[in-house]
């Protein structure tokens, strides 16, 4: 629903209803309709009483909107939903909810759990848009304001842009353009197809090649990734075809591309997908970013930006995917605090040192358990303090700042004494990822003193599961991906339904989670 | 919300009546009833969002059809109704009213609104897949929207194809493949008939999802996907693993081989000439040219070897002299080009003389005034080739092999040893 969020660029402060939009309706129902429209206070006064009520629910311990008083004055804590009236203070139980309607004929609540909407005379919830838009993007984001973090500019508004234009230029894309396709396996290239899957799947880089981010047309370089992407994306998109994709264009690209670093990659051979996630990224960020492809960029190390402070890339690629850990070394005699920032481009997880472990136990490792290893508990290094030499330090990695689309890599392929293996482990992920306590701004702030607006920016929806079958000599990328609330299996070309179960149980490899703000 | 009046008492998880009264029991009881009234709640009301939305959509869209209907100005040429076209004109139907491009819901969509209509192209949703699991017929002489539901069908993916390759024996578990004599779900829209029911008489077995042509980038050329790959390799290759591999491996062997003479023949890792082309070798390559005074031994034991196989060859020959000809005759680029063996196979000696002939076929081409006369001994030699070959085919002057090689060993000789070493270096990359 956000992103049919085609606001009319009102200021925060004075309130309206949303303005009409063809093909929906403008309220939830008649009673809200006739509550809405009436005089301007009202309404003023509704939707501040319902951010109010929001800001209960959302940003405080649930205990508050949970507890009620009943009739006779006896304090009630339930588990189960408690309505909050919408034009007054109080909060009750689902049994009183009609009782304190008659009394006080108001008929409006909100609900304690999710802040919908509750008609008593429609006896039913309503979803009315000016009134779920403010929920979804408490909900989402913490915060009620317009201004999103930092990918609002990849979002442009459609009422801002000149809508004429876009009627002329663009073509509606058929109802059957899904976006759900297969890619052909081209030769041991599924190590590809679940990469260029879950980048199709992805709403930031989606709505960058869709609103023609990168001009193809004026692309001038031979071959480009960039431009083999936005044919894909336009195949996938505007496309009725059911049949498979083929991604003989990027794959040419790729092995045309010779990027350093990179050259043993391309082969008929079966390769590691997040190796070939790590090129493609780098090569999108070189074509789309400031430093074009003939201008090497500097860094040596591929594989990691060292440096912290090149936020100035705009790229897309930075923009989706990278975020920025922060490691703080304190040496333990004199208190001496080193810090350093990097900017990352994937969370990796190590199973085997985590299974060595005896706090851990082999039987049920998580993700959040293994990020609770990285970036919560603090480790011992090797380190010497310059301040007074000693050599006892803690390192403790924290993130500073969280991507939009986060990808977390289990390493699953080990080398050991030389030759690889792979880890069979069973670690389970979240469909809702929290990732507030591995920032930094937990650790400054007390535990007991949780931040629920901030926590709730940082939670990320899993979007994408990149799953190898088999072994090291014989094995096979698969990937799943959700559109909305379907999550799909993608085996080369074909493509089946999946169940949350189904994707839950699988031996994830890769995972690309997008903060839930956007999803 | 009716689910939740129709529990006014949650009473989900009820302890048994002979049960004794324990304060823990009905605690326990209490709260795992209320945890499980939640996650029900949440997903019902989840579900109730979506599909009270979407009915309230399609009341609008509805209601937004006939007031474009309704209104005279408007043309019927543009079906995609914008709430603008039409300023006046109030319509309304028993889910909602159309008031100056603003539409107002009446009563709850989900009561009065019993289809799905798409956003976009406003048709109704199909809103039961036509295949699969939870499988319905759909309404006969409707248009759906375009958009259907996924179905879930052992064996056939989303969209009702299958993806399981015909008959069986093309796998292990293939035996068990579905009957194919399924219908295709997949016609176009507007096809009213239940795929499903009946199987139309007129098609066969559904086909399994084809795979395609892709058009290699580099070199244009037509190719089935799943070999591109493989051929990106052959085409673009160069920053390939083994292309890599390979050429280092080509570039030790060559020059392994060719400094350590005593392994070429027997001992070499290269596979062991095949008899047919041993003629090729036979005629070029010439032991007796290798450093003589190195090893002996080596030298003397493909002498003998080629001895007993040459008569073979030279039976096989007869057979088309007219093709040996023809190539022999043309220019020296096409005969070097036409009777060199691949690099690999080749033995180190018979390189050096292939490499040559080559680079001189290039040079020729390319009209170098001042390797004319570095090509001149060449042309000889070629045409002592050419000349034995025509001698194979005709059998009056055998000669012996060795008189050959010694030949070859004359012509060949002068420059042979520094030009071979440079043009392996300029020819492997």
């Amino acid at each position: 629903m956000a992103s049919s969020g085609a606001v009319t660029p009102a200021s925060p402060k004075v309130v309206k209803i949303k303005a009409a939009q063809p093909g929906v309706a403008q309220f939830g129902c008649e009673h809200i309709q006739g509550f809405l429209t009436g005089p301007p206070e009202r309404l003023e006064k509704t939707i501040m009483h319902y951010k109010n009520c929001l800001r209960v629910i959302f940003d405080h311990t649930p205990i508050v909107p949970q507890t009620s008083k009943s009739s006779k004055g006896q304090v009630l804590t339930s588990l189960t939903p408690n309505y909050l009236c919408l034009q007054c203070s109080t909060t009750t139980t689902e049994h009183d909810c009609l009782e304190h309607g008659n009394e006080t004929s108001h008929r409006f609540y909100v609900e304690s759990k999710s802040g919908s909407l509750f008609c008593q005379m429609c006896n039913d919830f309503v979803w009315d848009p000016t009134l779920e838009e403010l929920r979804l993007r408490k909900d989402g984001t913490g915060s009620f304001s317009t201004k999103k973090r930092k990918q609002d500019e990849l979002f442009t508004d459609p009422s801002k842009e000149d809508a004429g234009v876009i009627l002329t230029n663009t073509v509606e894309a058929p109802c059957r353009a899904s976006g759900i396709r297969g890619i052909y396996n081209m030769g041991a290239t599924c190590y590809m197809n679940v990469i260029l899957q879950s980048f199709v799947h992805n709403p930031l880089l989606r709505n960058f090649y869709l609103s023609d981010g990168h001009k193809s047309k004026n692309c001038d370089y031979d071959h480009c990734m960039s431009c083999a992407m936005d044919e894909m994306f336009q195949d996938f998109y505007a496309q009725e075809s059911t049949s498979g994709y083929s991604a003989s264009n990027i794959l040419a690209s790729f092995w045309l591309s010779k990027r350093k670093g990179y050259e043993e990659l391309a082969s008929n051979k079966e390769q590691d997908a997040h190796e070939f996630f790590q090129f493609l990224t780098e090569e999108l960020h070189e074509i789309n970013g400031d430093g074009k492809p003939s201008s090497q960029q500097e860094n040596p190390s591929p594989k990691r930006l060292k440096t912290g402070n090149e936020t100035a890339c705009k790229c897309i690629v930075h923009q989706t995917f990278y975020g920025k850990l922060q490691s703080t070394i304190t040496c333990q005699n004199c208190g001496d605090i080193n810090s350093s920032v990097e900017s990352f481009l994937d969370l990796s997880l190590g199973l085997d040192m985590l299974s060595k472990k005896k706090s851990l136990k082999v039987s049920n490792l998580s993700v959040q358990k293994c990020l609770d290893e990285e970036y919560k508990n603090p480790e011992r290094c090797e380190y010497t303090c310059h301040a007074c030499g000693t050599q006892e330090a803690k390192k403790q990695l924290s993130i500073k700042s969280l991507p939009n689309v986060l990808c977390i890599q289990l390493k699953r392929f080990k080398q050991f004494n030389g030759s690889a293996s792979k880890i069979d482990t069973k670690v389970s992920f979240p469909l809702k990822l929290e990732m507030f306590p591995y920032t930094n701004r937990a650790r400054v702030q007390d535990s007991k003193q949780q931040n629920f607006e901030l926590a709730r920016g940082c939670t990320y929806d899993l979007q994408s599961v990149v799953v190898h079958v088999g072994n090291l000599e014989s094995g096979h990328y698969v990937s799943y991906s959700r559109v909305g609330n379907q999550w799909l299996k993608f085996n080369d070309h074909t493509v089946t339904l999946a169940s949350k179960s189904q994707v839950l149980n699988e031996q994830a490899f890769l995972l690309f989670y997008v903060i839930q703000s956007l999803a | 919300m009716s689910a939740n009046n129709s529990f006014p008492q949650k009473g989900l998880v009820v302890p048994a009546e002979d049960e004794k009264d324990d304060n823990m029991l009905g605690m326990t009881h209490a709260i795992l009833d209320d945890v499980f009234y939640n996650i029900i709640h949440d997903i019902v009301l989840q579900t109730h969002r979506e599909e009270k939305i979407a009915r309230a959509a399609s009341a609008a869209i509805i209601i937004q059809q006939r007031a474009t209907l309704a209104d005279p100005n408007n043309t019927h040429d543009s079906p995609s109704p914008v709430g603008e076209s039409t300023k006046a004109g109030k319509v309304e139907t028993e889910a909602a009213i159309y008031e100056n491009g603003t539409i107002y819901l009446k009563g709850n969509p989900l009561a009065t609104t019993s289809e799905l209509r798409c956003s976009k192209c406003g048709l109704p949703r199909l809103l039961h897949p036509t295949d699969g699991n939870g499988a319905r017929k759909p309404e006969s002489g409707v248009e759906y929207c375009k958009k259907r539901p996924f179905i879930d069908k052992p064996h056939h993916d989303i969209y009702g194809q299958t993806f399981q390759p015909e008959g069986p024996g093309r796998g292990k578990k293939k035996k068990d493949m579905v009957n194919p004599l399924k219908p295709k779900e997949d016609t176009p829209a507007g096809s009213q008939d239940s795929p499903a029911a009946s199987p139309p008489p007129g098609e066969g077995p559904q086909k399994p999802i084809p795979f395609p042509h892709a058009k290699c980038q580099h070199c244009g050329q037509f190719l089935p996907v799943r070999r591109m790959n493989g051929h990106m390799l052959k085409c673009i290759g160069g920053g390939g693993r083994n292309s890599s591999r390979d050429a280092l491996k080509k570039i030790q062997n060559g020059n392994g081989n060719g400094s350590q003479n005593g392994y070429a023949s027997g001992g070499s890792r290269h596979s062991t000439p095949a008899p047919s082309s041993q003629p090729n070798n036979k005629n070029r390559s010439s032991p007796n040219k290798r450093d003589p005074g190195e090893d002996f031994d080596s030298d003397s034991s493909p002498q003998k070897k080629q001895k007993k196989v040459i008569k073979k060859p030279l039976v096989k020959k007869l057979k088309a002299p007219g093709m040996m000809k023809s190539a022999s005759q043309h220019s020296a680029s096409g005969l070097s080009f036409e009777s060199k063996p691949p690099p690999s196979d080749v033995e180190p000696e018979e390189d050096d003389d292939d490499y040559w002939d080559r680079k001189a076929a290039l040079k020729n081409k390319k009209k170098n005034p001042i390797i004319k006369k570095v090509i001149k001994p060449v042309k000889k030699d070629e045409k002592n080739w050419v000349g034995k070959v025509k001698a194979d085919a005709k059998p009056p002057p055998i000669l012996p092999p060795d008189t050959i090689k010694v030949k070859l060993e004359v012509n060949g000789k002068p420059e042979s040893r520094e030009e071979s070493e440079s043009s392996q270096t300029l020819s492997s990359p």
